[in-house]
């Protein structure tokens, strides 16, 4: 049985230490290492997780499987290093070979690897369609219930006011618009100020970018706090026209999430690519 | 006769559906025409200083994310200043985040009211700094 675990992916081979680095794992990890640089990934990565002792041997190994990889153009990083183990590399010259970092992140970026996180998708979605109904049921007294979502292709989906905010991360970026028929966006403004309107005035028109800030800043919490996307606080704008239409410059297609009130339908577009 | 009738409030937020939204519900808790808003923290600082000889503005109820100057500048500025150092501040925001809520508490906001919220959510959260800033009343 291997001292160390291997697992590559995305061209990144992560390699897991055994608790002990003596002579033993010296010898298997430079059989393995002669194996890599046969066709090596981008990056390899050694974690120290859970390393209690360091031998001499093992340095060597380290330093020879370095000038290697440095020879091929690809990059040796670690992570996971108690600050014991990390002082005996320092003490040995040994972390200028192993590059210590933060995390896979900083690693893949210290290597030139694309970070990207997971593009649209359920995970990401749910927190809008969450934050969509707790604020138009809490705030405005509008109970909502989501349709089906789906990617917009070709099809016409207009619109007479909108709020529409844009989508930044330190992974990608993109826009949201909140778009409503006229008939829909007036009777949520009822419930919302308990005035009646009959058109869309420009007095009424920043509750559209209103609402849109509240489920932006709810859903923004959630996925910061549970995923990380760190996506960046925005201020919104608002479109009013009539059949209006949202053209997002982004090459990935939009995700539509169509929600239903007793007025009618309005729809939440969600647009991003990796920036 | 409430707490609130007598107060002065001062309502910052860049959008005017909010600041009707919480001036409905201050009146509703018995807030009297004393009610001045304003659309960012810049305007604010301004009518701080403008009314303070006179009519002086007692509580700020202040957004977060706004054009020109953010709320928790306003609220920096307010506690860096020896007039409205004590001015009471209850920050509607939609920022969630806890770092942020932290950062507004090392500030010196004396509560938060994450929007979306009901009126029951923004009744307690203002009598709790009414309570605070004004025992007497």
């Amino acid at each position: 049985m291997s001292l160390f675990t291997v697992t590559e992916k995305d061209n990144v081979t992560t390699v897991q230490c055994p608790s002990a680095l003596n002579s033993a794992a010296a010898a298997e990890f430079t059989i393995l290492s002669q194996a890599w640089t046969q066709n090596p990934s981008k990056l390899y990565l050694i974690d120290f997780a859970g390393v209690k002792s360091l031998e001499r041997p093992v340095f060597r190994a380290f330093v020879l499987f370095h000038q290697a990889l440095k020879n091929s153009g690809c990059f040796l990083a670690s992570i996971n290093a108690a600050p014991e183990i990390l002082a005996v590399l320092q003490a040995n010259g040994l972390d200028s070979a192993l590059s210590p970092k933060k995390d896979l992140q900083e690693a893949m970026s210290h290597a030139g690897i694309q970070v990207s996180r997971q593009k649209i998708d359920v995970e990401f979605i749910n927190p809008f369609i969450r934050a969509t109904q707790v604020t138009l049921e809490t705030q405005a007294n509008t109970p909502v219930k989501i349709g089906k979502p789906y990617l917009k292709r070709d099809e016409k989906i207009s619109f007479d006011i909108a709020g529409v905010i844009s989508l930044t991360s330190n992974a990608f970026k993109g826009s949201i618009a909140l778009c409503f028929p006229a008939k829909v966006f007036l009777a949520i403004y009822s419930n919302l100020l308990g005035e009646k309107h009959d058109v869309i005035t420009k007095e009424i028109e920043d509750a559209a970018g209103e609402i849109l800030n509240i489920i932006f800043g709810q859903a923004k919490a959630e996925l910061n706090h549970k995923a990380g996307y760190q996506i960046q606080k925005a201020i919104p704008t608002i479109v009013r026209g009539t059949n209006l239409e949202v053209h997002h410059l982004t090459r990935n297609v939009a995700v539509i999430l169509p929600f239903e009130t007793d007025s009618g339908v309005f729809h939440l577009e969600i647009s991003t690519e990796a920036s | 006769m409430s707490i609130f009738t007598d107060l002065r409030f001062l309502v910052v937020d860049d959008m005017l559906t909010m600041r009707k939204i919480i001036g409905q519900q201050l009146k509703a808790l018995g807030a009297s025409t004393n009610i001045v808003e304003a659309n960012d923290g810049t305007t604010a600082w301004e009518i701080l200083e403008r009314e303070a000889a006179s009519k002086p503005i007692q509580f700020v109820i202040s957004d977060w994310n706004m054009p020109q100057m953010k709320g928790i500048d306003l609220l920096k500025k307010c506690r860096a200043h020896a007039t409205y150092k004590d001015i009471a501040f209850l920050m509607v925001t939609a920022e969630a985040e806890a770092n942020q809520v932290k950062e507004a508490l090392v500030a010196g906001v004396d509560n938060y009211v994450v929007k979306p919220f009901t009126p029951a959510a923004f009744e307690e959260k203002i009598k709790s700094v009414a309570a605070k800033r004004f025992p007497g009343k």
